[in-house]
């Protein structure tokens, strides 16, 4: 029996109430025959099975201008993918033209490319029935292409079009910009995206790069010469990598990337820092000169202070956040970047302990939806985030329950079970980082963009295993702040008496600009800039789940939505989505 | 060996794609069978299981589903089906309890009390006496202990999902851990106790906020869809139940749908990933052979007699309507028809018409986007169901600062281009780019583990898990001739619904007026 099943079984115990002692009955030893069923799960036994990372050197290869390229084969399925992430995003947009970044790599794929006009380019990409799709999250661009193997050389054919020789056709710009300015109308119709983007403007300052919102100014200052001068200075093969899985033969596609790729240059976006924002060039400073987030430099004292920020919005439901900044990890391998892991996994991770889900899911019933998260960046601290929804009456008391469960941690040593199961938890899931073929190459291609070692992944377990409980309290100290916590609230206005009670701060009513406002938002919350901002703080693969290269923030800004279809907008099997599925998750 | 066998479908599929690119490889000796490689057994008792070997793979892909959605409810007992999938998460007389034996004792006393407070003169302290009883209970109750075992266990996705025509339950697991699903899953379905349901009505609740009525546009699209099935279907009411039924379930109602709809002959179960099938075999029979067939009797969900008989008397009875309503959104209007269900031989073709009309360079986006710039998007969408299908056309008014087309425009707009189908139909290179766009697809489909999972248990409750297998075969048939058919047959003008969404002006809606 491994320890860890007795933890189960004491963790059972210690949360729930009293009277909770002959749980622990049916824990024996005793060997069960074959053909029999045991009366408790805890006495199936399992053998464990080994698992190690796969090599990144062994999936290297390398273009002769130095790109590496990622190779995982998988030949089960019919289908191959290709990837190229680039270090350029919305951090680089100019400050009078915000969405630049995510405009001109959306308009890569929808405006022409090579000899091929924008229709042409759209034509020839569906008649061989692949995916291709190019945009830009915060720090990061790409392109992701998906398709039969048998279409391979046409696609590639496509690809290194659209990334070297793209046309940005007026009309097609103009059409994009036009959907985006209709986008921006409707920005605050759903109360989720309002409350995104005013909790980074909170949390960031509203001209932070993180934080930054695209108005229609900035829109009108946008066209085609823009996104050629900015993919001219940006798209170069400085810091690109290449991901590649599927039913491929590696040193086939290796060849093909050769014959089309092998004469991008490095281009002269070398003076990045000339060119990156105020903010951004701040954020490289304190890069530089390793400052921690705490107490973050250029930020007034009041600015950091807590307090609670509402936004009023129709419907049953409101929608909750709260937090702080995060934590910017000193090294890749830095103690408190491992304890705070294993925090975040105590306080609101995904695994079996969470408290905060367990508190206010399972014990009191009082919202539908808790997620939390402790963000931990490279170049930049991520956030401290607790996302709720939750119907007003039991906004308050869900928050203080968040809140309670923040200054518990920081207060109480975690009882040795928790911790375990908490990195057991960690540990477990592991070998989902390299999931699958794609997860494989986009998890090594990532190392490449981020500059994390490969060797990341191979003290990743001791490392976690190695974190104690008073680890976990000294970060718990050092880095939540229940008196910096912030609060954004969006839904119904409640009353600012129970808001109060909460103990966070003076309570402020953040009001929404008119539909087409040319000023910024919620003045309210706006604060200096000056908060670093260069990482998004999920370790995101370069591709993968969404098979996003950039791990971006959001949809397409350019495209229209694809509600009531697939996300190509063609027809699929019939499967149940959100408007017709109901689901429950455990918790 | 599963990996060709997988590939052999495709094989078929390509054989219709064009000269593009290198030759395709030789099918090998797997080509010749014409399956996906998924086995499938059949039990005793009728349950049927799925399995799919996928060497590599670190998490097994696990879940079965009952093919019984909300659509079995009895009126005014909605919501059931999805309550009962809360309650499943919530343990057995051995899984999430201390005591069943005290508990058990303790929930028909709650029951008692319940039927006290709601008759016609309650107790005055029955509310009292009902919390204590709650207290106790709380007392017995080890809460989460469901999901605990499966996350100590290091799985994943814990998750139900419950639509119109089924429920399923899906987790993913280390393969090493297999057996404890088998544990698992068979005690919830062998001797579950549905411990907690009037503190699951309130999350049901929530539920409903939040995919409803939060949802911009979602309390008029709940009365289209009601209207659009009309008051005596079973498709009228919304899977999550209508409010005033939720509030009226009583634990007898969970019970007897539980009796009738989750017994063997109901289900199926699928396992795709790397473990060793003959164990898996043996599991199967020790774990799920225990379950009953159920009491014999007729089945609670009859197939009708013929499913074109079905569709063609749906639509025969099909009244026309429009409805207007205002909505938070961009204007927007969608045309809907009734169509076929799930499984029937022109399901095919409607793919390929929905096909014809979406995506960048379909003909909506062409159509209504590029060439008449009167919208900021427009698809179209299939939907089979068991018993009936639809098939819309959506398309949402264009914005950017300007003067939104009008909905008559957008409208006509929709219908005008349905209509150049039928004057225009698709040549043979239109036709051949949604058939490879269909072949890309179908490889998607058998990409990721616990996608497949899903979409085998859907199909099967729809009515059948090949059609994985036939789906990417039948669509590369269809001809030019089968489409203007189709659309003569089930897309006529005359007999369609519409929904037109104007933007409210900025006045608050009423928070829950009108909901049903």
């Amino acid at each position: 029996m491994t320890s860890a099943r007795v933890l189960v079984a004491a963790l059972s115990i210690a949360t729930s109430v009293a009277g909770a002692s002959s749980g622990a009955s049916g824990f024996g030893e005793e060997l069960r025959g074959k053909g029999r069923i045991p009366d408790r799960p805890e006495q199936l036994r399992f053998r464990d099975v080994p698992f190690e990372p796969p090599a990144a050197e062994a999936l290297r290869f390398e273009l002769s201008t130095g790109v590496p390229v990622f190779v995982a084969e998988d030949p089960a399925v019919p289908l191959f993918s290709v990837s190229l992430a680039l270090p350029v995003g919305d951090r680089d947009d100019p400050p009078d033209r915000v969405g630049l970044a995510s405009l001109t790599a959306a308009m890569l794929r929808r405006g022409g490319a090579g000899e091929l006009g924008a229709d042409r380019f759209d034509e020839a990409a569906d008649f061989l029935g692949i995916e291709i799709d190019s945009l830009a999250g915060g720090t990061r661009s790409g392109v992701w292409l998906e398709g039969s193997p048998h279409v391979l050389e046409p696609a590639l054919d496509l690809l290194a079009d659209l990334v070297l020789e793209p046309r940005f056709e007026p009309a097609r710009v103009e059409l994009a910009l036009q959907n985006l300015r209709g986008s921006l109308e409707a920005r605050n119709d759903d109360p989720l995206s309002v409350l995104e983007r005013e909790w980074r403007a909170l949390l960031w300052g509203r001209r932070d790069p993180r934080a930054r919102a695209v108005e229609p100014r900035h829109l009108a200052a946008i066209d085609s010469a823009a996104m050629s001068d900015f993919h001219r200075t940006h798209w170069t093969a400085r810091g690109a990598v290449f991901a590649v899985s599927g039913d491929v033969d590696s040193r086939a596609v290796v060849a093909a990337l050769e014959r089309r790729f092998g004469g991008w240059s490095a281009g002269r976006r070398a003076s990045l820092e000339g060119e990156r924002p105020i903010a951004a060039r701040r954020a490289a400073e304190t890069i530089r000169t390793g400052a921690t987030p705490r107490g973050v430099a250029g930020r007034a004292a009041e600015d950091a202070a807590g307090g609670v920020w509402w936004i009023g919005h129709r419907g049953p439901q409101g929608k909750l956040m709260l937090g702080h900044e995060g934590y910017r990890r000193a090294s890749w391998d830095d103690p408190d970047a491992w304890a705070l892991t294993v925090l975040a996994e105590v306080f609101g991770g995904p695994g079996a302990v969470s408290r905060v889900r367990r508190r206010l899911r399972a014990e009191e019933s009082l919202v539908y939806r808790v997620r939390a998260s402790f963000g931990i960046g490279h170049e930049a601290p991520g956030a401290f985030e607790v996302f709720l929804e939750v119907e007003p009456r039991g906004a308050v008391a869900a928050a203080s329950a968040a809140i309670s469960e923040v200054e518990r941690i920081r207060d109480e040593t975690v009882p040795e079970v928790e911790l375990e199961l908490a990195k057991r938890s960690l540990i477990d899931a592991f070998p989902l980082l390299f999931e699958s073929p794609e997860s494989v190459s986009g998890r090594f291609a990532e190392d490449a963009l981020l500059g994390r070692p490969h060797r990341y992944w191979s003290i990743y377990r001791s490392r976690v295993d190695a974190v104690t409980a008073a680890d976990v309290r000294r970060v718990a100290r050092r880095f939540l702040a229940p008196e910096r916590l912030r609060l954004l609230w969006v839904g119904p206005p409640l009353d600012e008496k129970d808001w109060l009670s909460l103990g966070l701060g003076p309570v402020r009513e953040v009001v929404l600009g008119g539909v087409l406002d040319e000023e910024p938002p919620g003045g309210v919350v706006e604060s200096e800039p000056g908060q670093p901002g260069r990482e998004q703080p999920q370790d995101q693969p370069v591709s993968g789940e969404h098979g996003s290269p950039a791990g971006g923030r959001g949809g397409h800004p350019a495209d229209p939505p694809a509600r009531g279809g697939s996300p190509r907008g063609r027809d699929q099997p019939p499967q149940p989505s959100a408007a017709s599925g109901y689901t429950s998750v455990s918790g | 060996m599963s990996t060709s066998l997988l590939l052999a479908i495709l094989v078929i599929a390509l054989a219709a794609t064009p000269s593009a690119g290198s030759p395709l490889p030789a099918a090998d000796d797997s080509a010749a069978e014409t399956g996906s490689g998924v086995e499938e057994l059949v039990l005793a008792n009728g349950m049927r299981v799925l399995i799919l070997e996928r060497p590599g793979l670190p998490l097994v892909a696990a879940g079965w589903a009952t093919h019984s959605g909300s659509a079995v409810e009895t009126p005014g007992k909605t919501g059931v089906a999805h309550l009962i999938e809360h309650l499943l998460f919530g343990g057995t007389e051995v899984i999430g309890t201390t005591d069943y034996r005290r508990e058990r004792e303790l929930i028909d006393r709650r029951e008692e009390l319940e039927d006290a407070r709601r008759s016609a003169s309650p107790p005055a302290d029955v509310e009292r006496q009902i919390e204590r009883v709650e207290e106790r209970l709380r007392e017995l109750r080890r809460k989460g202990e469901y999901a605990l075992l499966y996350t100590e266990a290091g799985a994943l996705g814990i998750n139900g999902v419950t639509n119109q025509d089924l429920s399923y339950y899906t987790v993913s697991i280390p393969p090493a851990r297999l057996e404890l699903w088998f544990w698992l899953e068979s005690d919830r379905l062998l001797r579950p106790v549905f411990r907690e349901i009037y503190d699951e009505l309130p999350v049901v609740e929530e539920e409903r906020g939040q995919r409803i009525l939060s949802v911009p546009g979602g309390p008029a699209r709940t009365r289209f869809d009601a209207r659009f099935w009309g008051e005596e279907n079973v498709y009228s009411w919304p899977a999550i139940g209508r409010p005033e039924d939720l509030q009226s379930l009583r634990r007898a109602d969970v019970e007897s749908f539980f009796r009738r709809h989750y017994r063997a002959d109901r289900l199926t179960a699928v396992l795709i990933g790397d473990f060793d099938a003959e164990q898996v075999r043996e599991w199967v029979q020790l774990y799920f052979g225990r379950l009953s067939a159920g009491a014999p009797g007729p089945q609670p969900d009859p197939e009708p007699p013929s499913r074109e008989a079905a569709a063609a008397a749906e639509i025969e009875g099909f009244e026309p309507f429009e409805l207007r309503e205002v909505c938070e959104c961009r204007p927007q209007v969608e045309l809907r028809f009734r169509s076929i269900p799930f499984g029937h031989p022109d399901s095919p073709v409607l793919d390929v018409v929905a096909g014809l009309l979406n995506g960048r360079t379909g003909r909506l986006h062409r159509g209504l986007v590029l060439t008449r710039d009167l919208a900021f998007s427009a698809s179209a969408r299939h939907q089979p169901q068991r018993r009936a299908g639809s098939f819309s056309l959506v398309a949402e008014a264009r914005g950017g600062g300007r003067e939104p087309a009008g909905l008559d425009a957008l409208q006509r707009a929709l219908e005008e281009e349905l209509e150049r189908l039928r004057r225009e139909p698709p040549d043979d290179r239109e036709l051949e780019k949604v058939k490879n766009q269909i072949t890309t697809d179908a490889a998607r489909q058998l990409k990721k583990p616990a996608g497949l999972a899903q979409r085998l248990l859907i199909y099967d409750a729809l009515g059948g898990w090949r059609y994985l297998e036939d789906w990417p075969r039948e669509t590369q048939r269809v001809t030019a001739a089968d489409v203007q058919r189709v659309l003569d047959t089930w897309l006529i003008p005359e007999r369609r619904a519409v929904l037109r969404l104007e933007r409210t002006a900025g006045e608050p809606a009423p928070r829950t007026g009108g909901e049903r």
